[in-house]
């Protein structure tokens, strides 16, 4: 992956960053451009122990930055990584189309990666509501389930910022295309100042931002329309009202005729003379 | 085409220039003129401000300049940046600290610049002498133009004007915008608040600016910067002080209005076409005078119809191989679309043709061709491909006098030939003349007037006529009757002109039986004569000349590939000796800046010899510091040394410098001087032997001057030597002419040195005396050198046979001057003394005598080697005893023409065979590339396939190459294995860790092309793993065999390489996406870099005194040290085959041990540990640490 380009997201160096996430991070050649957008905390995981190592020893003069050497995957189960002679195409899953476009990649054969699960690992970052969060995902096949388990958890949207490097067509078994990952982003608001970089069309990035407006016109429009409903409703009780008050009228003016007809018709009959005794109890 | 920038400085004196005149040239302006700039909207294509208070006052508009893309690259003092860092390594960006050795190691590195501070433009021996104009010039040098002008360098500053007053140091700040500013070209150049420094401060004298453009010829020449620079103002100091030639700036942007020649042709000429490359390659007919460089003419193929394309690629690789290049802007191609009734050319009159006529092919041909033309320029000569030059700078003439010209429609040739032609068109203009087809009322005269008059009398009067005979017949016979005719004879008849630059003489009985002579007898008859259309005369020369074949000489791509060779020799190359001559000769094809010499023109001076722009050699008088200097930047591959006894001080230099450098040497011999030296100073002999001796033992290849002189040294010496003499290029010569008639012109041209061969010159001049007195008619005319005139000139008083000059002849003279004679000699003396020291010689004449088509006359002993070969080969009369009278029968044998023509075809035949000058110059290229382990021909490259399905041969820029990428079908991106690179940059002294750097620079480039068009291209290493091309196409480079690297160096490079994570990775993701069927990539070797350093040890104790055995025993130690390192290595690499559990962080601890290994060396203060390992980094100190 090309070094992080600031201006994609809008941003410049005077932009603030808050925590990094950057799986799969390889060399991390994007390192510099995270510390001049003055990040609070770079978190690097890198499955590969050599260049975990290297990270290590490129990072020591960083404390806000942190190196884990650990694969990141929705299958937590236990799993191997396939090491190849470029290292930035290792990956948790076969290999099915990769070959066609590294026809010298050489495999070193599978080895065994602690792997963590994408949403119990963000959850323990603790990343603070009010920063713009970015997550790198370089996790060759990995991108998709990783995103989803996180949406799953409500994680997604605590990132403002996602760049994610995936096959155009799918280079290893049960991938997901890295167009396919976009749509579904774009379900998840991540659809703001979206740009592929094809400096290299066989494995494109992606960058994205998180679409607060769009999030938030979401909510103004499920209140409204909320609003709506229950104004449906009122007007559909004060139409039964009115009508049970109109039938109430109707039923009233027809006691009021019978009344009269009653009174109209009664036989003469002597006037009564008031119970004072019963007056005073009604008192 | 000369590659010019017009270097713009901002002196009065580019008052009233107007800008936009540079259009189309590159242009470098500098400083505040931006101002003016800005105004009349046009900028130059580079920038300059070093003047760090300037920058103070500019930084802003200077970015902005860079933000609006009005510049394409800025070369700006380090202050800029503190302003713009986004601008520091921005493309088009350019920092003084990165030329500055001191400021790049400073500051310069830190910023991550690339380091151009070696690079020869920039490379000074005053790094005080820094200047805006200086370094803007020299900037313009560094990106390759070869030709700079230089405008408004006025340098005749007022230093502080009134409206300025000073700060600190040299500064100054306007206090006022002055309203007459007698320095700048425009009074608002500067302003109020402008800060900028003293131009000339009392530090350098006040004259700082002058002298570092001085310093800019001197360190030119120096350090082999090859850039022209003229003086385009006569008003500057630079002109004053002549610091450059001056050339008005008129001349320098002139357009010709010589603007091509055009060849109306088809496709059955293509083998005319491609004889007259072969023609115009050859010296004696090459278009353009040595040194003139203007080669601003097109060269254009009207092709009458497609039917020609298919031979266009063909003409295109001769142009390209034939370096036409040098001659023409370049070669374009029409196809005017004639066919059938409109392309006939039928000399048969008897058969039928319609009303387009017998010549509707030529004609067609010729107002298509005007008419295509029209956009080429103001003249073209049209020429046809039976027109054959009648000598060298025919185009350069041209050129001339069609300038020199008043203005013409056309000028041509009257017929010179023996044909009656008819009394009405007699006089007409030949077709292959100058026309004029920029001229708008030439061609309305031709679109009204030629062309349909022509039509009308091919169908109307006689349809043989062609075009150039009807324009005559119409004015001749029509100008009474028709006044249309009348009024072009009247308005226009003087703008037809003949001119005798051309002849025509191609009637058809003037085709048949040439003289030998006919040539010369035309040049003698018509002094201005320079083309000669004549079909027969174009093919005999065609025959005569030498072909151009595919193998012959060294390709460009061969040239760019061979080793820097340093030359230490006293006799400068190309100086007229025959030891001077004998070296230009043979390396006249070695690029001038993979060569240099020292040489020493007296006893106690040394010099340093560089090739010119007109491909001679200037040799430079200078001390040991600026040789040691030169020698470092020059970073040579292989040294070739002559020893000589009576050079002390430059053999102890040779010594030196063979000794730190420890590069692969050849020794040269060319004369038996050992013999000499021991016979007559036997105390100087015994105290040169010994290191002589173990020179030619060190030496890797040993040359000497014959196979005698081989076969002697191999007995006396033990060794084994080659032998390399002097050579002739026949295709420089003139014809040879043939030999008639009974008298005799004997010529010798050369030394008359007694103790070699003026006694026996003497004895031929004798000889010729007394024929000549016995009425026979003979003369002997001797060519020598004044000083030779003065030692011998008594030898032939009273000899009134004998003529004895001493005159200085052009090339071109000398050649004629021998090719002339009857007979030429060669002479040497019979005394012992002599015979010393020739014996083993070989006459440097010999090859250019033998190819000059004269018979030689050899008289000397037969034990001298000259004498005998020329017996073997049976290719001269020899005298080999010392009497007149076997000399006067020899010459009465030589009376005999039919003689003298066998045994000159016997010698020109002999010169052909053994004495070719490109085979032999060839030959010893191979031979000295195949000693040269050093180089390593691995480099980046994109070749592009071309039509018949391979790929070309050189590889494009990337820029370039990728954008015609689209075009053609694919390319393949080749790249190199960076170890191997690492490697070998070492072993040559250079800095690995910079090399990396520019490794991986490029491979990022070619990474990303890469990564964008995988489709169409492939991508390949080429190393020592690189696969076998037995049967693949791959480009051209891939079949070169790469030089094996020093194990030691390897290994180290292999350490450097492990030390940078990005650079492994870049690699990989090469290695991954490329072509691999071999995937055996050299690691390091340690074990071999332990046996290497195991046998520089022994060689380092052979031949060393005691003084040795310390840093023989610190060498022992470095070599336990790297077995220790190699056992772990090799544990490592075992557990990690047998899969044990370590993995690579194992593994990668031990790369560390090895980093750390490294990184110690490369820390240590301690010579005792660097010794032994450092090379050529140890050598620059050591060198520098000598002067």
């Amino acid at each position: 992956m090309n070094r992080f380009p600031l201006h994609l997201f809008g941003m410049d160096q005077s932009s603030l960053l808050g925590h990094v996430l950057h799986i799969g991070a390889g060399l991390c050649d994007a390192l510099p451009d995270y510390l001049a957008a003055g990040s609070d905390a770079v978190m690097l995981v890198e499955p590969d122990p050599d260049t975990a190592l290297i990270l290590r020893a490129q990072t020591t003069a960083y404390p806000h930055v942190s190196v884990r050497e650990n694969a990141v995957s929705a299958n937590t189960e236990k799993q191997l990584l396939h090491r190849f002679s470029f290292a930035n195409l290792n990956s948790l899953r076969t290999p099915i189309g990769l070959m066609n476009l590294f026809p010298g990649l050489d495999s070193f054969g599978q080895h065994p990666v602690q792997v963590l699960d994408p949403a119990d690992f963000v959850r323990a970052l603790n990343l603070p509501d009010t920063a713009n969060h970015m997550l790198v995902l370089e996790a060759p096949g990995e991108a998709m389930g990783i995103l989803q388990a996180l949406d799953a958890a409500g994680l997604l949207d605590g990132f403002r910022y996602l760049r994610i490097c995936e096959g155009r067509e799918a280079l290893y078994e049960g991938a997901t295309p890295l167009a396919d990952i976009r749509t579904w982003l774009a379900t998840r608001f991540f659809d703001k100042d979206s740009v592929y970089d094809e400096s290299d069309p066989g494995q494109p990035v992606l960058s994205l931002t998180y679409n607060l407006l769009a999030t938030q016109k979401v909510q103004y429009e499920n209140k409204i329309s909320a609003i709506q409903t229950a104004l449906t409703d009122a007007k559909a009780q004060i139409e039964t009202h009115q009508q049970e008050n109109v039938r109430l009228q109707k039923e009233n003016a027809g006691i009021a005729v019978q009344l009269e007809d009653l009174l109209d018709n009664r036989p003469a009959t002597k006037p009564i003379t008031p119970n004072k005794a019963l007056l005073k109890k009604d008192q | 085409m000369t590659n010019l920038c017009v270097v713009l400085g901002n002196g009065p004196s580019l008052k009233g220039f107007d800008f936009t005149r540079l259009a189309g040239v590159a242009s470098l302006g500098m400083n505040a003129a931006y101002r003016y700039w800005d105004e009349i909207d046009w900028y130059p294509s580079y920038y300059a401000c070093l003047d760090d208070q300037m920058i103070e006052s500019h930084h802003n508009q200077i970015y902005r300049l860079w933000n609006e893309d009005r510049i394409e690259r800025f070369f700006v003092h380090r202050s800029f940046f503190t302003y713009h860092p986004d601008c520091i390594c921005a493309p088009g960006f350019y920092s003084l600290d990165q030329v500055l050795p001191h400021w790049y190691k400073k500051r310069g590195q830190g910023q991550g610049w690339q380091d151009l501070s070696q690079h020869p433009a920039f490379m000074t021996s005053d790094a005080s002498k820094i200047t805006t104009g200086a370094f803007a010039a020299r900037f313009a040098a560094y990106l390759g133009h070869d030709k700079l002008a230089l405008m408004g360098i006025d340098l005749k500053y007022v230093e502080i004007i009134k409206e300025a007053e000073k700060t600190e140091g040299v500064g100054l700040v306007m206090r006022e915008t002055p309203k007459e500013n007698p320095n700048y070209f425009f009074d608002s150049y500067q302003q109020a608040g402008d800060k900028y420094n003293i131009p000339n401060p009392d530090a350098h004298n006040n004259k700082l600016h002058i002298q570092s453009f001085h310093l800019i010829s001197a360190d030119f020449a120096t350090f082999g910067q090859q850039t022209q620079i003229v003086n385009a103002n006569p008003k500057s100091l630079l002109e004053v002080e002549k610091v450059f030639p001056l050339e008005p700036i008129d001349t320098v942007l002139a357009p010709h209005k010589m603007a091509a020649i055009v060849v109306p042709t088809n496709r059955f000429e293509i083998k005319a076409i491609l004889a007259n490359f072969d023609i115009w390659a050859s010296k004696k007919y090459a278009p353009l005078l040595p040194g003139d460089r203007d080669n601003r003419t097109a060269l254009v193929f009207m092709f009458n119809n497609d039917s020609a394309k298919q031979h266009e690629a063909e003409i295109r690789a001769r142009f390209d191989a034939t370096n036409m290049a040098r001659f023409f802007s370049g070669i374009a191609f029409e196809y005017l679309g004639l066919e059938d009734d409109l392309d006939k050319y039928e000399r048969d009159y008897t058969k039928k043709v319609g009303d387009h006529g017998y010549k509707s092919g030529p004609n067609n041909q010729f107002f298509r061709t005007m008419y295509k033309a029209e956009s080429l320029g103001r003249y073209v000569f049209q020429m046809e491909t039976d027109c054959v030059p009648l000598r060298a700078g025919w185009l350069s003439e041209l050129r001339d006098h069609v300038a020199a010209e008043p203005d013409f429609w056309v000028l041509g040739s009257a017929y010179h030939g023996q044909e009656e032609l008819s009394l009405s068109f007699k006089d007409h203009i030949n077709g292959n003349a100058i026309y004029a087809v920029g001229d708008a009322g030439f061609q309305d005269f031709v679109k009204t007037f030629w062309e349909p008059r022509t039509h009308a009398m091919v169908k109307g009067t006689d349809k043989r006529l062609a075009y150039d005979c009807i324009l005559e017949k119409v004015f001749t016979e029509e100008k009474d009757t028709d006044p249309a005719v009348a009024e072009v004879i009247e308005q226009h008849g003087d703008m037809f002109r003949f001119t005798e630059y051309m002849l025509n003489i191609s009637g058809k009985c003037d085709l048949t039986d040439l003289s030998p002579d006919y040539e010369a007898r035309l040049l003698s008859q018509y002094k201005p004569a320079y083309i000669l259309h004549n079909r027969t005369a174009q093919e005999r020369v065609a025959l005569n000349i030498p072909k151009y074949t595919a193998k012959a000489g060294l390709s460009k791509m061969e040239s760019n590939t061979l080793p820097r060779l340093l030359i230490i020799d006293m006799t400068a190359m190309g100086n007229g000796t025959a030891t001077g001559e004998i070296k230009s000769n043979l390396f006249k094809e070695w690029p001038a800046n993979r060569l240099l010499q020292v040489g020493s023109p007296i006893p106690e001076e040394l010099s340093l010899v560089r090739g010119t722009f007109e491909g001679g050699y200037k040799e430079t008088r200078c001390d040991a510091d600026t040789i040691y200097t030169a020698i470092l930047g020059f970073a040579p591959d292989m040294i070739l040394y002559r020893p000589l006894p009576e050079r002390p001080k430059l053999h102890a230099l040779a010594l030196s410098v063979i000794k730190e450098l420890d590069l692969p040497l050849v020794t040269w011999i060319m004369d038996d001087w050992p013999t000499r030296l021991f016979a007559e100073d036997n105390e100087t002999f015994h105290k040169i032997d010994p290191s002589f001796k173990a020179l030619l033992k060190q030496s890797a290849l040993r040359l000497s001057i014959c196979d005698a002189m081989s076969n002697a040294f191999a007995k006396r010496y033990g060794l084994t030597f080659k032998a390399y003499a002097n050579g002739v290029d026949l295709s420089v010569w003139p014809m040879p002419k043939a030999h008639t008639g009974k008298s005799l012109v004997v010529r010798y041209a050369g030394g008359l040195a007694p103790d070699m061969n003026a006694a026996s010159i003497q004895r031929v001049a004798n000889a010729v005396q007394e024929l000549a007195d016995q009425g026979q008619d003979i003369r002997f005319e001797i060519n020598t050198q004044s000083w030779w005139i003065e030692e011998s000139g008594d030898l032939f008083k009273g000899l009134s046979a004998t003529t004895l000059t001493a005159n200085k002849r052009s090339f071109d003279d000398y050649t004629a001057w021998l090719s002339e004679a009857d007979a030429l000699v060669i002479a040497y003396n019979f005394d012992e003394a002599s015979l010393r020291y020739v014996r083993y010689s070989m006459a440097n004449k010999l090859p250019e005598y033998l190819g000059s088509g004269v018979p030689i006359l050899v008289h000397g002993p037969q034990d001298v080697a000259t004498i005998d070969y020329v017996m073997q080969h049976k290719t001269a009369q020899v005298v080999d005893v010392p009497e007149i009278e076997a000399l006067k029968a020899v010459l009465m044998d030589l009376s005999d023409a039919s003689l003298r023509q066998k045994l000159a075809d016997a010698g020109r035949a002999l010169a052909q065979e053994r004495h070719d000058l490109p085979t032999l110059a060839s030959d010893l290229a191979q031979t000295f590339s195949d000693i040269c382990p050093n180089y390593t021909s691995a480099t980046f490259g994109l070749y592009l396939a071309t039509a018949d399905g391979d790929f070309a041969p050189e590889s494009s820029d990337l820029a370039t190459g990728s954008a015609e990428l689209a075009k053609v079908d694919g390319g393949a991106l080749v790249y190199p294995d960076p170890v191997a690179v690492i490697a070998a940059a070492m072993q040559q002294g250079q800095d690995g860790t910079q090399t990396l750097e520019d490794w991986q620079s490029q491979a990022t480039d070619y990474l990303a092309l890469y990564r964008k068009m995988r489709e169409t291209l492939q991508l390949m290493e080429h190393s020592h793993a690189a696969p076998e091309v037995t049967d693949a196409v791959v480009p051209e480079v891939m079949t070169e065999p790469l030089k094996g690297n020093d194990p030691l160096y390897y290994a180290l490079a292999s350490l450097l390489f492990q030390k940078n994570p990005v650079a492994q990775r870049t690699l990989a993701e090469l290695r991954a996406s490329g072509m691999v069927p071999d995937k055996d990539y050299a690691d390091v070797d340690l074990s071999a870099a332990v046996t290497h350093a195991q046998t520089r040890m022994k060689a380092s104790t052979a031949g060393q005194g005691i003084g040795a055995s310390s840093s023989v025993s610190l060498l022992q130690e470095q070599v336990i040290q790297l077995q220790a390192t190699a056992e772990i290595y090799y544990q490592d690499a075992e557990k990690m085959r047998m899969g044990g559990g370590a993995g690579s962080g194992y593994m990668q601890t031990q790369v560390e041990v090895l980093q750390l290994e490294l990184d110690q060396l490369y820390k240590s203060k301690s010579w005792r540990v660097t010794e032994p390992l450092r090379g050529l980094r140890r050598l620059a100190g050591s060198l520098k640490g000598k002067r």
